[in-house]
């Protein structure tokens, strides 16, 4: 191929677009995946018999003659649930409890025969951090919601105003900026479809010079979301394979064991995050060169550090540390040795401590601050996972000091595998596997990275910010529940 | 259909509204057997059945349900004042409950007798008989409803004295002549909750009537964008009420804005754009739509944006000139006047007026027809369930049983009017 510069006049049009690829915004394809079973709903709809057997007499009484008319059934029969609970043959004495929506039209009209309880299924589907213990959430509760996600691909959109807790503890101990009128980045609504997701991963030197050869190792990814490691106890093959194949359609990261290098197909290869870790055998060292990135654990970097250099030089490397105290000081030893680190929390997003684990956003803040301060922030990269398991987590994580973040038991709930009890340790029995058709499980992890990335640029637009990357450690962008409440209600006694 | 069909689909109907209005009363009556599903942290069950209640009686329930806070555990749920009270409510009519709207030019000045007005609710996103229902309520109490980003309907200008015409980023159904007819313009620049996004009417909504109204084709989604696209500073911003003011001089300008970081800043820029009422609305306030990941994390909660003004506003020695309203998760009674208290004059309220005629908040509303009886909807057959009169008897009920918590509350306090509490937040108690 000709190189542009000497190209000359008359070339052909194709052989300049090889060259100069046309711009083309990025956009992920979504499709309708729908479940592959029913997820319990969260309300669960009662109808005394006794009562409604009355209540039909009534009817009956009220029409009177007119009401044993076939025409005038449609008004004796006519019932109060407009979502279809009520609709099959036998009415009331077989609802069909999945249409239900919660809307207590049912209470409303008969208090004394209808009742919607929470249905306690529900609450045992997930575990405690997706399903938490606040019956009003409902349909706004991470399984559903991501469950949701996966099988549309589209922004959860609901009525009326939010129904949790004022605040938490964990993510919802932050709020996100907005812009009103008067900041001049805002793009406004027609702005959105430029806004830029792309974040690279790897080493950035500040300072380039000319000549030398450049320390400037990254992978670039569209959407600052991968996908993290899942041990085949959690995750059986067509869950692997139905990430691998959304990684390389996103296209973004995923992280996989070493040894399977050498069964990857070309084209995954370019998403492909090899572990070297604990229980790594060996590899094909010469196909390493042409993955995205390579992920090393503590124990293993002394060993492999030199040959991974020599067979992938361009490939950056990563550091896979399990969040405890101390990391911040392991961080600074050695950010100028490996090229980023991948930072994980359990997949409850608390510290690998016994004692008072902290919640990843901040640990993972206190990591970047130290980075600010050391002056190297800006040529390494943080990847955060562990915790991440809706939308809003996101943003939240890039602004407490991620480039971005890596996702985990999201990938197994968006599969529908299900939860035994609580799923908090990579070591966890609690997965019920089943095998289902990797083309349906890839289009439900596409959907649920495309939702989350229009949601994510929902609240860049929000900020007016055009490019993810800015948002990186800007914690002048969220509000803290903390420093609110300090500053508004300074002079007000406590009890 | 045929007339038989109309007639047998009318008889049904009839039978519905008959059942929601004696549930209306039953429900909170109820000692056993209460539903599970009803409610949530914000809007508890006992807080729906309480506002069915004074909805129904225009008085608060003396049956034990709980009418002040909801458990959301923070905010106006853990502010409480430093006086006991009971159920012997103190009804001192000596007790001044209006507030003054637009101090900037005592000319244009307007009383309303409530330290409340209704909050903008689109035709299109609610019903027409609902529109109806809240523009009846506010005069008979003397006070106001907005009509929302949705046109001006013919059937509300009977009542132009107390309705306030909304300008928003979409301009539907805003013309010169519906500015015109307002003692009051609200500017909407952000909604609460969906701060810093568009709004966003679904197409099954936009039937032949809304389109109309809104100078739009049938079963279109309509989008609002964010934000004003003429608006990019303040001086743009101070261009927009000049044009407001232009139109019409002899109305009052309010600035709609929700509660970003630096909320203090807009307010003051507003002030200096000439806004006569400044409307700050808080993140958990309701919506007919809105994305949940912006209902819940984006900008902050009004408990805390009104203190953070208000005392930003003093500090300017602005404060008095301009009206603070605000709104976005104000529920009770109690929370109107802990919002005061914080520093405002007066709160804009929505859901509690949809709560009154039976919403029982499951934020269905976004769904294709609507709400199931009849306030977020267009659906001909489902808005037959309220009718006007109904309707404004029960919104008015509950804002006299809320009258009267203001004036018990205010007597123990010992102050005389309600225009006194603003800013006391010496009397407030933080139960953290
Ligand atoms: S709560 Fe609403 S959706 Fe559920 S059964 Fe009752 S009427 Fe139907």
């Amino acid at each position: 191929m000709s190189d542009p510069a000497t190209m000359e006049h008359g070339s052909s049009r194709a052989e300049f677009h090889d060259l100069y690829p046309p711009y083309k915004r990025f956009h992920i394809e979504t499709k309708t995946a729908p479940h592959r079973k029913q997820i319990p709903n969260p309300f669960y709809p009662r109808v005394r018999k006794v009562g409604l057997v009355k209540i039909v007499l009534n009817d009956f009484l009220r029409y009177g003659v007119k009401g044993f008319r076939k025409e005038y059934r449609n008004a004796v029969l006519s019932r109060p649930c407009i979502y279809g609970v009520f609709d099959s043959k036998v009415g009331g004495l077989m609802p069909r409890r999945q249409y239900c929506t919660g809307c207590m039209r049912c209470v409303l009209e008969y208090p004394n025969v209808c009742s919607v309880d929470r249905n306690p299924e529900f609450a045992r589907f997930g575990d405690s951090y997706w399903v938490p213990d606040d019956p009003s959430l409902a349909f706004s509760s991470p399984m559903w919601v991501v469950n949701y996600e996966a099988s549309t691909g589209k922004i959860p959109i609901k009525g009326m105003g939010f129904k949790g807790a004022f605040a938490g503890d964990e993510w919802d101990s932050m709020w996100t900026d907005m812009s009103e009128i008067v900041r001049p980045t805002r793009d406004g609504v027609h702005g959105r479809e430029y806004i830029s997701t792309l974040v690279d991963l790897g080493r950035k030197p500040s300072v380039v010079s000319p000549g030398e050869s450049s320390e400037y190792r990254v992978a670039s990814i569209p959407v600052p979301i991968l996908f993290d490691f899942l041990p085949g106890s959690l995750a059986n093959d067509s869950v692997q394979e139905s990430i691998r194949l959304a990684a390389e359609r996103i296209p973004t990261i995923f992280v996989d064991v070493a040894g399977l290098i050498a069964e990857l197909p070309k084209s995954q290869l370019r998403s492909f995050a090899p572990l070297i870790d604990e229980g790594f055998g060996d590899m094909e060292w010469e196909r390493l060169a042409r993955v995205a990135m390579i992920e090393v654990s503590e124990g293993m970097f002394d060993r492999v550090s030199e040959d991974i250099r020599e067979s992938a030089p361009g490939v950056p490397v990563f550091l896979r540390l399990n969040l405890r105290r101390g990391c911040k000081d392991k961080v600074a030893e050695l950010e100028r040795v490996v090229d980023g680190f991948h930072l994980i929390a359990d997949f409850h997003g608390r510290e690998f401590e016994v004692d008072s684990p902290r919640f990843v956003k901040d640990a993972l803040h206190e990591i970047h601050i130290g980075l600010v301060e050391l002056g190297a922030r800006n040529e390494t990269t943080l990847i955060v996972g562990g915790g991440i398991i809706l939308a809003e987590h996101v943003p939240k994580a890039i602004i407490m000091g991620a480039d971005a973040v890596s996702i985990d038991t999201s990938l197994l709930v968006a599969l529908q595998a299900e939860f035994r009890g609580d799923v908090r340790s990579r070591r966890s029995k609690n997965v019920k596997h089943e095998s289902f058709s990797p083309e349906w499980g890839a289009q439900r992890v596409v959907n649920l990275v495309a939702s989350w990335h229009a949601q994510l640029i929902e609240v860049l637009s929000a900020m007016g910010m055009r490019d993810v990357r800015r948002l990186r450690g800007d914690v002048g962008r969220a509000m803290f529940n903390e420093d609110l409440e300090k500053e508004a209600f300074a002079d007000i006694d406590r009890a | 259909m045929t007339e038989l069909e109309v007639k047998i689909n009318r008889m049904a109907i009839e039978k519905h509204v008959e059942n929601i209005r004696r549930g209306l009363s039953t429900l909170p009556m109820l000692t056993h057997g209460r539903p599970g599903g009803l409610g949530n942290l914000r809007w508890t069950a006992d807080l729906l059945l309480s506002t069915y209640f004074m909805a129904s009686h225009g008085r608060p329930p003396s049956n034990g349900l709980e009418y002040r806070v909801g458990r959301s555990r923070g905010g106006f749920d853990l502010l409480d004042f430093k006086v006991a009270t009971d159920h012997e409510f103190i009804n001192d009519r000596g007790i001044d409950l209006s507030i003054v709207l637009g101090r900037r030019a005592p000319s244009k000045s307007k009383k309303i007798g409530l330290p409340v007005y209704g909050g903008g609710m689109s035709f299109g996103s609610v019903s027409l008989n609902f529109m109806l229902s809240r523009a009846l309520a506010a005069r008979e109490l003397d006070t106001l409803t907005s009509t929302g980003e949705g046109g001006y309907p013919i059937p509300l200008r009977e009542f132009r004295d107390h309705v306030i015409v909304q300008v928003a980023t979409g301009m539907f159904g805003v013309s010169e002549e519906t500015i015109q007819l307002a003692p009051i313009i609200e500017l909407k620049y952000a909604q609460g909750a969906k701060p810093g996004l568009g709004g966003h009417l679904l197409a099954d909504k936009v039937t032949a009537t809304v389109a109309k109204m809104r100078e739009s084709v049938e079963f279109t989604s309509l989008y609002s964008p964010f934000p004003f696209h003429s608006v990019y500073s303040v001086e743009d911003h101070k261009k927009h009420v000049d044009w407001i003011k232009t139109m019409n001089p002899e109305a009052l300008v309010s600035v709609k804005v929700s509660t970003p970081r630096d909320i203090d800043m807009v307010a003051i820029g507003s002030y200096y754009a000439g806004a006569d009422i400044i409307h700050l609305d808080g993140a958990y306030g309701g919506t007919g739509a809105a994305p949940e990941i912006a209902k819940k994390n984006i900008a902050m909660p009004i408990e805390y944006a009104i203190p953070i003004v208000h005392k930003y506003l003093v500090s300017e020695g602005v404060r008095d000139e301009v009206t603070l309203i605000a709104s976005g998760g104000i529920r009770t009674a109690y929370d109107v006047a802990k919002a005061i208290a914080l520093g405002a004059d007066g709160c804009v309220i929505g859901t509690a007026e949809a709560v009154a005629v039976g919403c029982t908040h499951c934020g269905n509303c976004e769904k294709g027809r609507g709400y199931q009886i009849g306030i977020t909807t267009t659906d001909p057959e489902l808005s037959a369930f309220i009718s006007p009169e109904w309707g404004a008897g029960r919104i008015v009920n509950m804002y006299e049983a809320w009258k009267l918590q203001w004036r018990d509350l205010l007597a123990r306090l010992g102050l005389n009017s309600i225009e006194e509490l603003r800013g006391r937040t010496d009397l407030l108690i933080y139960r953290k």
